[in-house]
């Protein structure tokens, strides 16, 4: 076996991705901590594997040279150095929570050490624990399987395959499935099995490999049962003849819809898949490709991802070109590429990808599905992003982190990678995600601690062996919205108005989920968010005071977004201007003082008038004056003061013609004589003034008539006489003078009461 | 001398009553009931109202009353029928008449629609019947209406024309007929 190989000898258990509940969209995972425990001299052996449950406690067992029960310290009193077998459980928050350790029974036979190489949860969440050894120092076994209850208190264990002198079984993976209640194991062996009930699958006859196999893919059912582990049946699996180096062996299984096993691995130092039927064994297909191994697989339920590890790029079975070129990194020194291949349900090859490492060989040694449609891959090396896209976090202050964590979308488009640990050998080797999408990347990190993001020191430092067991968590980064409502403006209404209540969400990306809730006058209305955008009818109840009222907006979040608010804004009720009404009013002479009949505006609302000028003025002549009218609404909190205007022809006093007289009796013909006076008392004008009556009683005067006066403007008189004769009466006798005529545009007439001279 | 003496007397009054007059002037308060009468040509319209002598310590003889009046003729109202038959010779302090008859506007027919503005004065004084100073003015206004009679609506025109245009055609033929 070729040396890189045998290094990369290591399982990765993660449950069924396609098991796990998926979310619409899923964001990037951010970094939340990272700790150590245990360690070692020996770099590869303390390569963990790891499962997690549903509420995010992280299972991890491997190979540590010392016991410990707290994150990198030594159990106290621990007699037995080297290697020890260790399930730990970790808590979501990163506290040690238990630890069980399987000691060497056999410290002078060292492949009968226990070394845990893969970890399988079942529905009722014992933990399957299965690897390398004699774990109940049989003498017999050369792997093992295990049961523990949740607390890590031994139930079953069995022995399988076999040992003398030199192991001749390895364990690389295990998966527990649902759909029947087994485990199945993966691995390799190269004869003299023990354990299970083999199959006849057409390569392996009875159940035997051929004398000139050197080795083969071995898939085992087993399943805990009252009193022990019972197996159920086991298969070889290989392409004859097998080479002298490289045999096959599997490195991972998951299962498909169906519950068939789907198993990553390696055939003759080829990276190879196959689909095995769960209920016979049965070899449904095996599609092999490049040069190179398979480490990790996962199944969407139909589709197959396989991440692995090549020392030289090829392409696909049809001459299919890699979607990222296959290249030695910075050093251009040979060495060993991340490879990630994705296959139909049937087999068929889809597409696959190389990564290189910087100045190290990466490997693909864990993988997972990450929501519908990311691929997640970790394994060791410093990886160059797609195009030289720079990670998201490197290792400061060197860069060039030790280990990598590669996001792919389901079509093998780069989505983004990300780097830690230290620039020596580093090794993520398992990724486990839960429900949560929380990601649990662990492995071993040789000759140095590291930090997380922004310097963040490990939860427990390491302890200073040659490598420690590193357990780093990463959450969906939650992207953070912001919330912006919009003011409301409108004005002060006895009725409901309605109004529509607006906000924007914003992120990283177009916030297309969730929901704003909006608060106003302690109603919530709530409305959709579409395109970042959400707007609810809201209707103000009539009669809601002018003023400003706070407008809560809550963005209840949609999947991946983080909740956010806003109440800095205000829904503004202004005053309402009163309306007046106030047409001009009529024209008035001069002389008439300002009144109701002028000063008569109106307003909608009940209030009152001041008008300027006031009631009682009595304006100069003149057209076009203006009346003012400003008014004050009773109700001040909600309507504005407001004026109205009124213009107004004030007319000249039209003229006022007088009569005075004076009487007299003409001494030589008696007659009475009237001496009549006209005076324009008006204001304008009197032309051609003229008498035309004159009457003493029913005596008309004998005075021709119209007596012409002239023009009389205003203030001036003109005097005539007007005879009437000695008949009209006797002096002394009482009678009613009567005087009239006309000016241009009017007339005028003046009745006296006299007595006759 | 008389008719010097009644120009200085008159001008005494007036000047006052130009520079700021009121709804009334002089001792003797006229108040109109309605100072502001309307109608069409054809109809009478009486003007009546009260008169008050405000003075604080006089006597004043009622002698007489004068009436301008734009637009209108001077056969279209009259005085002496009703404001001098109506009216206390004298009021004394604080004495108050009417309401009563002033005097009536006939609005001639045809007349035109407008606004006519016409003033009362009551002429008298403290010193018995010769006085004929004004010591009383009120300002009223005449509102012509338009026609509303006589001249007929265009559907009239329309209903009459075609009745005319009507009787034509069975005159023409009945005599067709004969």
């Amino acid at each position: 076996m070729i040396s890189w190989l045998r290094r990369l000898l290591a399982v990765t258990a993660v449950a069924p991705a396609w098991m796990m509940a998926v979310t619409p969209a899923v964001p990037i995972p951010a970094y939340q901590w990272h700790t150590f425990m245990g360690g070692d001299t020996n770099d590869g052996a303390n390569k963990p594997a790891t499962v997690v449950d549903a509420y995010g406690n992280l299972y991890v067992t491997g190979t540590t040279t010392y016991p410990f029960n707290t994150y990198g310290s030594a159990l106290p009193g621990d007699p037995t150095p080297g290697y020890v077998g260790y399930l730990t459980k970790i808590s979501p928050t990163g506290q040690l929570l238990w630890s069980k350790f399987y000691p060497d029974y056999e410290p002078q036979q060292p492949w009968t050490d226990v070394e845990p190489k893969a970890i399988t949860l079942d529905s009722a969440g014992n933990i399957y624990v299965a690897g390398n050894g004699n774990v109940n120092n049989d003498g017999t076994g050369g792997c093992f399987v295990m049961e523990t209850d949740p607390a890590g208190n031994m139930i079953a264990n069995a022995n399988m395959g076999y040992s003398s002198y030199w192991r001749t079984c390895a364990v690389y993976g295990m998966a527990y499935n649902p759909a029947d209640g087994y485990v199945y194991i993966t691995g390799g062996a190269s004869g003299g099995w023990r354990g299970g009930q083999p199959i006849d699958n057409g390569l392996a006859p009875n159940g035997s490999l051929p004398a000139n196999q050197m080795g083969a893919m071995f898939v085992m059912q087993a399943q805990a049962v009252l009193g022990g582990i019972a197996f159920g049946w086991v298969g070889f699996y290989f392409t004859p003849p097998g080479g002298s180096f490289g045999y096959t062996y599997g490195q991972s299984i998951t299962f498909d819809a169906s519950s068939n096993l789907i198993v990553a691995g390696n055939d003759n130092d080829n990276v190879a898949v196959w689909k095995i039927s769960n209920s016979t064994g049965a070899q449904q297909w095996e599609s092999v490709f490049g040069i190179g191994g398979g480490f990790a697989v996962a199944s969407d339920g139909g589709n197959v991802y396989v991440a692995g590890t090549v020392p030289a790029g090829w392409n696909g079975p049809s001459g299919q070109a890699p979607l990222n070129a296959f290249a030695y990194g910075g050093t251009g020194v040979a060495g060993n590429v991340a490879v990630v291949l994705k296959l139909d349900t049937n087999g068929n090859y889809l597409w696959h990808t190389f990564y290189c490492g910087n100045v190290q060989n990466t490997w693909g040694e864990g993988i997972a599905l990450y929501g519908p449609s990311t691929v997640l891959v970790d394994g060791p090396g410093d990886l160059v992003g797609y195009n030289n896209a720079a990670p998201l976090h490197d290792t400061a202050p060197t860069g060039g982190g030790g280990h990598y964590l590669l996001a792919l979308d389901n079509n093998g488009g780069y989505q983004w990678h990300t780097l830690y640990g230290v620039l020596r050998w580093d090794e993520a080797s398992s990724i486990a995600v839960d429900p949560q999408h929380d990601v649990y990347v662990s492995g071993w990190s040789g000759y140095n601690s590291w930090d997380g993001d922004n310097n963040t020191l490990p939860l427990l430092a390491a302890s200073g062996a040659a490598s420690e067991i590193f357990v780093m968590k990463f959450s969906p980064a939650t992207p953070t919205t912001t919330t912006a409502s919009a003011p409301a403006p409108i004005v002060y209404s006895p009725n409901a108005q309605n109004i529509t209540l607006s906000a924007t969400v914003t992120s990283t990306s177009t916030v297309t989920s969730g929901s704003v809730a909006f608060t106003l006058l302690g109603t919530t209305v709530s409305a959709s968010v579409i395109d970042g955008s959400a707007s609810a009818a809201f209707s103000v109840p009539g009669g809601t005071a002018a003023g400003s009222y706070t407008i809560q907006a809550s963005y209840i979040p949609g999947t991946g977004f983080a909740a956010s608010g806003d109440n800095t804004q205000q829904l503004f009720i202004s005053k309402a201007t009163p309306a007046i009404a106030w047409s001009n009013p009529a024209d008035i002479p001069y002389g008439t003082a300002l009144g109701a009949a002028q000063l008569d505006a109106t307003a909608n609302v009940p209030g009152s008038f001041q008008y300027n000028p006031p009631a009682g003025t009595v304006l100069a002549v003149g057209n076009g004056q203006t009346l003012s009218a400003a008014f004050t609404p009773t109700d001040t909190t909600d309507y504005n003061s407001a004026s109205g205007t009124a213009t107004i022809n004030v007319k000249p006093t039209p003229a006022q013609l007088v009569v005075t007289k004076t009487l007299s009796r003409d001494s030589v013909t008696h007659e009475v004589v009237v001496s009549v006076t006209v005076t324009n008392a008006g204001g304008t004008l009197a032309q051609n003034v003229q008498l035309t009556l004159g009457k003493i009683g029913t005596q008309a005067t004998t005075t021709a008539l119209p007596q012409p006066l002239g023009d009389l403007a205003s203030g001036a008189a003109a005097s005539t006489a007007l005879r009437f004769p000695a008949s009209t009466g006797n002096s002394g006798a009482a009678a009613v003078l009567s005087v009239g005529g006309t000016y241009t545009g009017g007339s005028f007439t003046s009745a006296s009461r006299i007595t006759l001279p | 001398m008389n008719s010097n003496r009644n120009y200085h007397r008159l001008a005494l009054l007036l000047a006052p009553m130009l520079l700021a007059a009121g709804a009334h002037a002089g001792v003797i308060t006229v108040d109109f009931t309605d100072a502001t009468l309307s109608g069409s040509p054809g109809d009478t319209l009486t003007f009546q109202g009260t008169i008050d002598n405000t003075s604080d310590d006089t006597l004043y003889y009622i002698n007489g009353a004068d009436i301008s009046l734009t637009g209108f003729g001077v056969g279209d109202y009259d005085v002496p029928d009703y404001f001098l038959v109506n009216a206390p010779l004298t009021l004394d302090v604080g004495e108050s008449a009417g309401p009563f008859d002033f005097f009536t506007v006939t609005i001639p027919t045809p007349f035109a629609p407008d606004s006519y503005f016409g003033t009362l004065m009551v002429q008298g004084g403290p010193n018995g019947s010769d006085d004929d100073d004004v010591i009383g003015t009120a300002n009223f206004e005449v509102v012509v209406n338009g026609s509303a009679a006589g001249v007929p609506e265009p559907a009239s025109w329309l209903l009459l024309a075609t009745a005319l245009a009507g009787l034509g055609i069975v005159r023409r033929l009945r005599r067709r007929r004969t």
